[in-house]
């Protein structure tokens, strides 16, 4: 089966290969990429935080945990400062073989510390302290001997010192991870003793994202198979017209003949399938190196979702069969006498698959119009429908392509009434093309629309915020006497002055003077902000918002309408003050006035009336300000700033300029036109393979290299544009089905992306084509001739 | 072909004078089988005997006597076209004999005679090619017999390629012991040789 | 007067060491303008590889080959490139079109390779087929066309223009006799019209339609006919059967 046209066989094997290479690789990355709580949880369902605050009350409620849950795993930190350094090191008391926290540790080197008197540090650590394994750590006002280098390796950015377990100190933050259910744990934690905070959280299950994302690159990939296999299946099919034609000659049913291609493909697949996967498992292994440090954690080289690798071989030999099904079908039915003389019958007009086309297009902007952005079936269904309707457009497309090239220049129009003629495999390289294109274009736009507009982001592009000091935890509040408090104000007035007269608006926070501090702030000389808890309907979570004062200067600049409320909030949700007490049985607040949202995220906007404020017992303390000039910053004026308030000892919040999505948009576009460009490479390779006897005829008329090589730029280069406008144009109507409730954020095109790949692809392909194909094959003269 | 059923022919289409006979029939057979005036009367009164003809009485013998068919001749025509030729002539083919001969007279390479006998027959070949490439397209007559010819010596021309293929593969029958030292450009030895 | 074409001791061997295969040994051959030479041998003699060496599609591996007076050796590749768009016409046994040009705009092809403008050169390759009688078939593709009508339209391409060198390779092979002839005749009418060319055939029919029979056999010339005298001899020489 494989002995003839080995040549073609291997290009089909190879683009199937390197389709399942990339769906393994690419599952592997999603699988490994996906963050997961491990690097703070371990292997633990639940994790309890307090401060121990006195040393028998934390000594009691770890003994009551451990005798409630059995299993438990304790980690007690307490935070030592570094000299030269503004962050203090955590030092960790933790068991190495802890039944939870072994995802949590690794040695790297040397030991883990058994002895008081020893220490392990991971390695960023052991530098900042200018010490190696053996040598003496001064930390914290003791000496102990670093016995070993270690890491958290489901979080590389985990910077501690480890020491043995040991029991807790009274300013120790001790961590208890515990399994079991959430009410259980909840349960356990209103008996705890221990006075102040206890925190309890649970790893947030991210699985699905990288489940959902693996999938769907799977299916875009195993599309992808489906499409390329198609046109090389074509390609062989006609390759061994007379052959089969033969065959039936000799008696072969339509079903034998039938057989013979499916055959091949089946065994095409299965091949492809086992080398990509090996391939892909092999590159995975090398690159899972390079991948930790973007994940930040530790990737083994084995983890790989095998599940997923066996779904991915099965669907890459269940796609090539799909794909050498249609082609076997086609040849089959062709007539035996024109089989022999290798005359495929002229293509019908592709009148069939437009319509279906159409009908496919139709039905998905429709699915989409009926969901109304909410039914996740219909909008499944319409994501499937569109796409596949624009890529069944491709044969259409190309034929249309072949009418239209009669005023072209001999290569050109060669190149397009090859692509019309041969339109099956044609149809199926454009729309492996379109696909490969479609989907970056997709990200690109929605990266855009995305993006944050003049009404969007954290900030608009007029306003600051400044925050007293450099931390960058916005619910620590530095307190400082009322002279620095006036000399930094000073500072934000000389900034404004520089901005051409901006406004300033002094903001304050709460602070609780009965509370008692957290030890990593304490360390840092800072005080907890009183936060609001808004619970999540959704989630059945709190998360905290910052609590400004209202002031009548911040009632004027956030237009504020004096409502008299105590609270009000442009949040959504229901609002709870939690403490340990209260949150057994919290009740929200009664008090809260709705205001409309600001549109950017840190501009302030929930308040509390000064005097509710008092009535709790809460402390003012200035926190920033608020600044808003009366034209936009420019880089110049926003670096100024940014210097000036650091030498104050300020911190400066301009808005955001996005870089991760501009990331984000350059990385697909990149990624999107090197994929197109490797199909398109693969693709023209094969379709131009086929017109070596063409060359042949053309060498004889006199074409130099030149026409050879205009004729595999002008292929490569159509093929492209055609796959730029048809991915562009799938892309567009899939996004606009999606968006059709609101398609305001669809007219922000992506100009730049969108023209570096439509202009891009294509002229790569045109020049790639044109310095590729030079070279005449030296048999290529004597082939047919003896 | 006999000249008889010839003029039988031409005289179905109607009274003819023993000129324009003999001008048609050279005519008809594309001018490649010159007929003298002599031969042509003495096939019609050959013709006239046996009653398959008859001419204008009354008149001398010369260019001006008229010919009719009678039904008779017409029978004998009809009955001469559906008789197949004689096709079976016995294996007595010159060239056959030649080179069946050649094989065993010695100092005679076959091959080269061979080539000698191509080289004639394409040139006879050429000349009636040049001969139908002459001719005005519409004379069919001309065609059909300069078709036949060349036909025929292309026939013989293939059987000398078949004659070269298989005397390479074994180059004589009865030469078995030069067959066993295959030195190309020797002289062969003399027949003689053979015991 | 300069031969079109002259080969002068070409030899070709192909592959190396025990694969080694001499195609051509030492051939010497001059066709004049207006002359046509039918090259006439057995499968493997050799026959097609002097075509394609006379025809520039390959080098010869010793020996000279001049066309037109100039010396392919001595031509660039983009030179040569040329000399088969303007001067070499070449028709091979079937598959000579370009299935996805029409029969005009394969006739045009090497005008258009040649830079002549579409619009000229496709009243040109008009004027061709109608002198092949194919002007009504102008707009077919190859695969509307009957054999014969494909090998027409080839030789319409090769002799289109000022070709000085017509190289034909079994150019009749695939077709029956009538349509052979045709074939033939416009050949030969194109010979008549100034042009050099060189038929490989091993069909003796074919052959004869040459003003010289050159016979070449495991790659060197062992005969040629002389030039035939004219038809008459065929009278004279009293051949009535």
């Amino acid at each position: 089966m494989f002995r003839r046209e080995w040549h073609q066989q291997i290009l089909v094997l190879a683009l199937l290969g390197v389709a399942v290479t990339v769906a393994t690789v690419g599952a592997a990355f999603a699988y490994n990429v996906a963050p997961d709580g491990r690097g703070e949880f371990g292997s633990a369902g639940h994790r309890i935080t307090f401060s121990a605050g006195s040393q028998a009350a934390a000594a009691a409620d770890i003994a009551a945990a451990a005798e409630y849950f059995g299993t438990i795993d304790v980690l007690l930190a307490h935070f030592a400062p570094v000299a030269g350094s503004a962050r203090p090191l955590e030092v960790r008391a933790q068991d190495p073989h802890g039944p939870f926290s072994g995802p949590m540790l690794a040695l790297r080197e040397g030991r883990y510390p058994s002895a008081p008197e020893e220490v392990a540090l991971t390695e960023s650590a052991a530098r900042d302290l200018h010490v190696s394994v053996g040598g003496v750590v001064d930390l914290d006002g003791r000496r102990p001997t670093l016995v070993g280098l270690v890491e958290n390796p489901r979080r590389l950015d985990d910077d501690f010192a480890l020491v043995a377990p040991r029991p807790p100190d009274a300013t120790d933050l001790v961590r208890i991870l515990v399994g079991g259910s959430q009410a259980r744990v909840e349960q356990f934690r209103g008996t705890m003793t221990v006075d102040g905070d206890v925190r309890r959280d649970s790893p947030r299950n991210d699985k699905t994202v990288g489940a959902v994302a693996t999938f769907g690159l799977a299916t875009v990939g195993m599309l992808l198979v489906a499409l390329i296999a198609a046109a090389g299946f074509v390609v062989l099919a006609q390759r061994r017209l007379r052959e089969l034609g033969l065959l039936a000659a000799m008696g072969a049913t339509e079903r034998h003949v039938r057989l013979v291609t499916l055959l091949n493909g089946v065994l095409v697949g299965l091949s492809a399938a086992v080398i990509g996967t090996a391939g892909g498992l092999a590159a995975w292994a090398l690159a899972s190196g390079r991948v930790e440090a973007a994940a930040g954690h530790r990737i083994d080289g084995l983890s790989v979702p095998w599940w997923l690798v066996a779904i991915s071989v099965l669907l890459a030999v269940v796609t090539a069969t799909g794909a050498a099904w249609w082609p076997a079908r086609a040849v089959a039915r062709i007539p035996v006498m024109l089989a022999l003389s290798r005359r495929p019958p002229a293509p019908k007009p592709a009148r069939r698959p437009a319509a279906v086309a159409a009908v496919l297009i139709v039905a998905g902007l429709g699915c989409f119009a009926l969901a109304h952005q909410k039914n996740v079936a219909l909008i499944v269904a319409g994501t499937l429908a569109t796409p596949i309707g624009v890529l069944l457009m491709a044969p259409l497309a190309v034929s249309a392509a072949g009418r239209m090239a009669s005023r072209l220049p001999v290569s050109g129009r060669l190149a397009l009434r090859d692509l019309g003629r041969y339109r099956a495999r044609a149809g199926a390289a454009l729309a492996a093309i379109s696909l490969a294109l479609g989907v970056p274009v997709a990200v690109v736009i929605v990266a855009t629309a995305n993006a944050h507009t003049a009404a969007e982001g954290n900030l608009s592009d007029r306003q600051l915020l400044i925050r007293v000091g450099h931390g960058q935890e916005p619910f620590a509040v530095t307190p400082g006497p009322a002279a620095a408090l006036e000399a930094l104000g000073a500072g934000v007035d000389q900034l404004a002055v520089s901005l051409g007269g901006a406004t300033v608006t002094p903001l304050d926070l709460l602070v609780d003077p009965a509370r008692i501090p957290e030890p990593q702030l304490a360390e840092a000389g800072q005080l907890q902000a009183v936060e609001v808890n808004r619970r999540r309907a959704a989630t059945d979570d709190y998360d905290g918002l910052l609590l400004y004062v209202a002031t009548p200067a911040v009632l004027d600049t956030f237009h504020i309408p004096p409502t008299g409320g105590g609270i009000v909030t442009a949040e959504d949700g229901d609002l709870f003050f939690l403490t340990k007490e209260r949150f057994r049985d919290p009740e929200p607040l009664t008090d809260v006035v709705r205001i409309p949202t600001p549109g950017y995220t840190s501009v302030p906007d929930t308040f509390i009336s000064p005097t509710v404020a008092a009535g709790m017992g809460w402390e003012p303390i200035r926190a920033g300000w608020f600044m808003e000039a009366d034209h936009a910053l420019t880089t110049e004026e926003r670096a100024a700033a940014h210097d000036l308030a650091v030498d104050a000892g300020l911190t400066v919040e301009t808005r955001d300029q996005q870089a991760s999505l501009a990331g984000l948009r350059s990385g697909a576009t990149a990624a999107g036109m090197l994929l197109a460009l490797g199909v398109l490479a693969m693709t023209v390779g094969l379709i131009r393979s086929e017109a070596a006897g063409d060359l042949r005829i053309l060498a004889a008329a006199g074409a130099s290299s030149t026409v050879r090589r205009n004729l595999t730029a002008a292929t490569a280069g159509s093929l492209a544009l055609l796959g730029v406008l048809l991915g562009t144009a799938g892309a567009y109507l899939v996004l606009v089905g999606a968006y059709a409730g609101d398609l305001e954020p669809l007219t922000r095109v992506p100009f730049g992306p969108l023209a570096a790949i439509a202009c891009g692809v294509p002229a790569i392909a045109v020049a790639a084509g044109w310095l590729l194909a030079g070279r005449q094959p030296p048999a290529l003269a004597r082939s047919r001739f003896d | 072909m006999s000249v008889r059923h010839a003029l039988l022919a031409l005289l179905s289409e109607g009274p003819k004078y023993g000129l324009q006979l003999r001008q048609e029939f050279e005519a008809r057979t594309g001018e490649v089988w010159p007929l003298n005036v002599g031969q042509v009367y003495t096939t019609l009164q050959r013709l006239e005997r046996d009653g398959l003809v008859e001419s204008d009485d009354g008149e001398s013998d010369g260019p001006q006597k008229g010919f009719r068919i009678t039904g008779a001749g017409q029978a004998e025509l009809v009955q001469w076209l559906r008789t197949p030729p004689d096709a079976d002539v016995p294996p007595r083919d010159e060239l056959v004999i030649k080179v069946l001969v050649a094989l065993t007279v010695p100092g005679v390479e076959v091959g080269e005679l061979l080539q000698i006998h191509r080289r004639h027959l394409l040139e006879t070949m050429q000349r009636y090619t040049a001969l139908k490439h002459g001719a005005a397209d519409d004379d069919v007559g001309l065609a059909l017999v300069v078709d036949a010819e060349l036909f025929r010596l292309e026939a013989v021309v293939r059987w000398l390629d078949a004659a070269d293929v298989r005397l390479r593969r074994f180059p004589s029958p009865h030469r078995d012991d030069n067959a066993a030292a295959p030195s190309g450009s020797k002289p062969r030895r003399p027949l003689g040789a053979r015991r | 007067m300069t031969a079109a074409l002259e080969l002068r001791a070409v030899s070709k061997t192909y592959g190396e060491g025990p694969a080694e295969v001499h195609a051509l040994r030492s051939v010497s051959l001059a066709v004049h303008r207006g002359e046509l030479v039918a090259i006439m041998g057995p499968s493997g003699s050799g026959k097609s590889t002097l075509l394609t060496i006379a025809g520039t599609l390959e080098e010869a591996t010793s020996g000279d080959v001049v066309i037109g007076g100039s010396d392919v050796a001595t031509l660039s590749t983009n030179d040569r490139a040329r000399m088969r768009r303007r001067s070499i016409g070449y028709v091979f046994q079937d598959f000579n079109l370009l299935a996805g040009l029409t029969a005009v705009e394969n006739v045009t092809l090497p005008l258009e390779l040649d830079g002549v403008r579409l619009r000229t050169a496709r009243a040109r390759g008009l004027e061709a087929l109608a002198a092949f009688d194919l002007a009504d078939k102008a707009s077919r593709y190859p695969d509307e066309l009957s054999g014969g009508e494909r090998q027409r339209v080839a030789i319409a391409r090769a002799v289109a223009g000022e070709r000085r060198l017509l190289l034909a390779d079994e150019p009749t092979g695939a077709l029956d006799s009538v349509n052979g002839e045709a074939v033939m005749r416009l050949v030969r009418a194109a010979c008549h019209r100034g042009v050099a060319g060189v038929i490989v055939t091993h069909d003796a029919q074919l052959a004869s339609w040459a003003d010289r029979v050159v016979f070449i056999r495991d790659g060197r010339i062992v005969d040629q006919t002389v030039p035939p005298a004219g038809p008459e001899s065929l009278l004279a020489s009293g051949s009535t059967p």
